[in-house]
């Protein structure tokens, strides 16, 4: 059984790429440890040891107790059945203690005065014992006179005989690390699954509200910003044409007319897409490899993009908050660090996205990268939108040091959901997604 | 009379500051008088009955009823009624639903007033008209898939807002059926989350603003 998982495990990993890391999802962890504890437990029962003289009448014991220095307060049940037994005969209990004198010595059980144990009519018995760390059963004749203790077990008049370990008790036995670690690894798993649960269910509470507002705005703006500019340009348009055509003044207004023309235009546009942030039609490496641009820096930076894993597709919150850290860390280092070189390197995984901004400039102040000098270095800004979306922020800085600044998102935050895939599919998936690994660069400068 | 009667136009829009635009771009036409001016479409039935204009120009949104039932119900009405739709966006659902309900042309406020005035003057000959910019956006998605009735109602929802279990209990359904409608409307609208559905939506018209 043990060896079966063994194969499967194996199995699974030949499916993916050779130098694909060995990775296991904690879900996987959970259904191997489920697993291995049931072989575990097979295993356990098979220990129940058995003995039988000749070919003649056997014990077997059913259930035995844990093993346990002889105690006269405790008792445990222990019971077991009879393969060719006669009517009349009886059974013997053993439990094996040390005595007075510090000897292992077999004790009757359970009482001295009731030393003997019925065979029910479906050949089995079952009675009560004191701890031991031995157990014994003894087939007998009616008439039998048992020891109450013995060193050996008696032969003579015993027609089957049956000794079992006494279990040990549960934290000694050999498997119970292998539960407790598997069982805080599930633990754990599900703790992170209720975590991002919750982050996820409030982010799209936050979604749908900003969804809500920006639909008021667009309709707000659209009743009276734009209706009023385009009835103010239906006039102007009138006016314009009023004018004789040598007018000086025409060409002015003509120029006006194209403006309004312009901000009608992009106002329409506005209020259709009813997205002011980063455009999302832009995946976030070319939104970063657009940023020296906007910032209109000048050339001589060697600036470079790296997306290593593919490109999975964000949420839209996270999306913008994402950006919105990076081009923070983005604008600090080509305003403020004086660096040669800027990299910015996005990691897509199965179980997080992380992005990673490093320059080799002069570096942060400590003390600005703790509190942030106004207006500089929107670190506190940074660290609140990061906490937001769940994720984790982490700053390296040292005085002419560079910079790197850290952020990695889980996977189940930063991704689009697909909730309904099974466990399986999940693994095939994660696999797979190791297995591809494609390296751009890009210059800019 | 005149040599040339006045074309007669009536302007159905709830915008004043519009109005105000309109009526000044019509008065500066020698042959075009505006009779009148409806702020919503019930406005807009009852003028039209009193007036009998050549030629109604029509905002798609009005407050009390949708620009298209408000033409419908004038139509039914005046079936010879010269309507014309003005309005600020131009999605291919509003306009595909414009032309079938009997609009006579299609106009953007945008454009710029020679053009409308032109339209109004083909449209009072008994021409059809459908501006150059607006036929493309119509080609661009004359194959694609439309929303049904229902999806239109969630994705109106989703645009105000609504999780999906206030759209299952304002709709009567289950949200597990919200949430298949709403993977619908994404994969007919081609759109990645709900932001982008909205959009696309209002861009193409199924839902208004």
């Amino acid at each position: 059984m043990v060896n079966a998982i063994k194969t499967r495990v194996q199995r699974t990993r030949s499916n993916a790429v050779p130098y694909v890391p060995v990775y296991v999802h904690p879900a996987v962890t959970v259904r191997l440890a489920f697993w291995l504890f049931c072989c575990l437990l097979l295993a356990g029962c098979n220990t129940l040891q058995t003995a039988t003289p000749g070919s003649g009448p056997a014990i077997v014991f059913t259930s035995v107790p844990v093993a346990g220095r002889g105690d006269a307060e405790k008792k445990n049940t222990i019971s077991g059945r009879v393969i060719g037994g006669r009517a009349g005969q009886q059974i013997v209990l053993y439990a094996r203690a040390i005595d007075d004198y510090g000897q292992m010595t077999w004790f009757v059980q359970p009482f001295v005065l009731e030393p003997l144990t019925r065979i029910h009519s479906n050949s089995k018995w079952s009675n009560s014992t004191h701890p031991g760390f031995e157990y014994a059963a003894l087939l007998v004749n009616p008439g039998f006179q048992p020891p109450r203790t013995t060193r050996v077990l008696p032969t003579e008049g015993v027609l089957a005989v049956a000794t079992s370990q006494g279990w040990p008790p549960m934290w000694q036995r050999w498997w119970f690390p292998l539960i407790c670690v598997a069982g805080a690894a599930g633990l754990t798993f599900v703790f992170y699954r209720l975590w991002t649960f919750e982050i996820t269910r409030k982010l799209n509470l936050r979604f749908e509200e900003r969804l809500a507002e920006r639909t008021r705005v667009a309709q707000e703006l659209h009743d009276t910003l734009l209706q009023g500019v385009l009835s103010v340009s239906m006039q102007l348009h009138v006016a314009v044409d009023q004018l004789p055509e040598d007018s000086p003044t025409r060409p002015a207004l003509n120029r006006v007319l194209q403006l309004m023309g312009q901000v009608i235009e992009e106002g329409r546009n506005t209020l259709r897409g009813l997205r002011s942030s980063a455009d999302s039609r832009h995946d976030l490496q070319s939104s970063f490899a657009r940023i020296p641009q906007e910032l209109g820096t000048q050339s001589g930076i060697d600036f470079r993009v790296v997306v290593e894993g593919e490109p999975l597709q964000l949420r839209s919150m996270i999306r913008d908050d994402v950006y919105g850290i990076g081009r923070e860390a983005l604008v600090n280092a080509f305003r403020h660090a004086r660096a040669r070189s800027i990299a910015v390197q996005l990691e897509y995984t199965a179980s997080h996205l992380g992005i990673l901004v490093r320059d080799d400039g002069c570096g942060i102040d400590p003390q600005v990268l703790k509190s942030g000098r106004d207006g500089h270095f929107g670190v506190p800004g940074m660290r609140e939108r990061a906490e937001r979306i769940g994720a984790n922020l982490k700053l390296l800085s040292r005085i002419g040091g560079g910079t790197e600044v850290e952020l990695r998102v889980p996977g189940e935050i930063a991704f689009e959901s697909r909730r309904s895939v099974s466990a399986s599919k999940w693994s095939a998936r994660l696999y797979r997604r190791h297995g591809v690994e494609h390296i751009s660069g890009k210059r800019v400068g | 009379m005149s040599v040339s009667p006045q074309i007669r136009v009536l302007s159905v829009d709830d915008h004043p500051l519009l109005h105000e635009g309109l009526a000044t771009v019509i008065r500066n036409q020698p042959n075009m008088l505006l009779v009148g001016e409806a702020s919503n479409g019930r406005d807009a039935i009852q003028r039209f009955r009193e007036q009998k204009p050549d030629v109604t120009l029509m905002d798609l949104r009005l407050p009390d009823m949708s620009g298209i039932d408000a033409m419908l119900a004038i139509r039914s009405e005046f079936p010879e009624a010269r309507i014309i739709i003005l309005t600020t966006f131009a999605g291919d659902v509003e306009i595909q639903r414009a032309l079938a309900s009997g609009a006579r042309a299609y106009m953007l406020k945008s454009m710029p007033p020679k053009e409308l005035v032109e339209v109004i003057r083909q449209v009072h000959a008994g021409k059809k008209r459908i501006p150059p910019e607006i036929a493309a956006h119509l080609a661009e998605h004359y194959s694609d898939e439309a929303l049904t009735e229902r999806e239109v109602e969630v994705l109106q929802q989703i645009a105000g807002g609504n999780r999906n279990r206030d759209i299952a209990d304002k709709l009567f359904i289950t949200e597990e059926t919200v949430k298949v409608h709403i993977k619908h409307i994404m994969e007919k609208l081609g759109a990645t989350d709900r932001t982008q559905a909205v959009a696309i939506g209002v861009r193409r018209g199924f839902i208004q603003l």
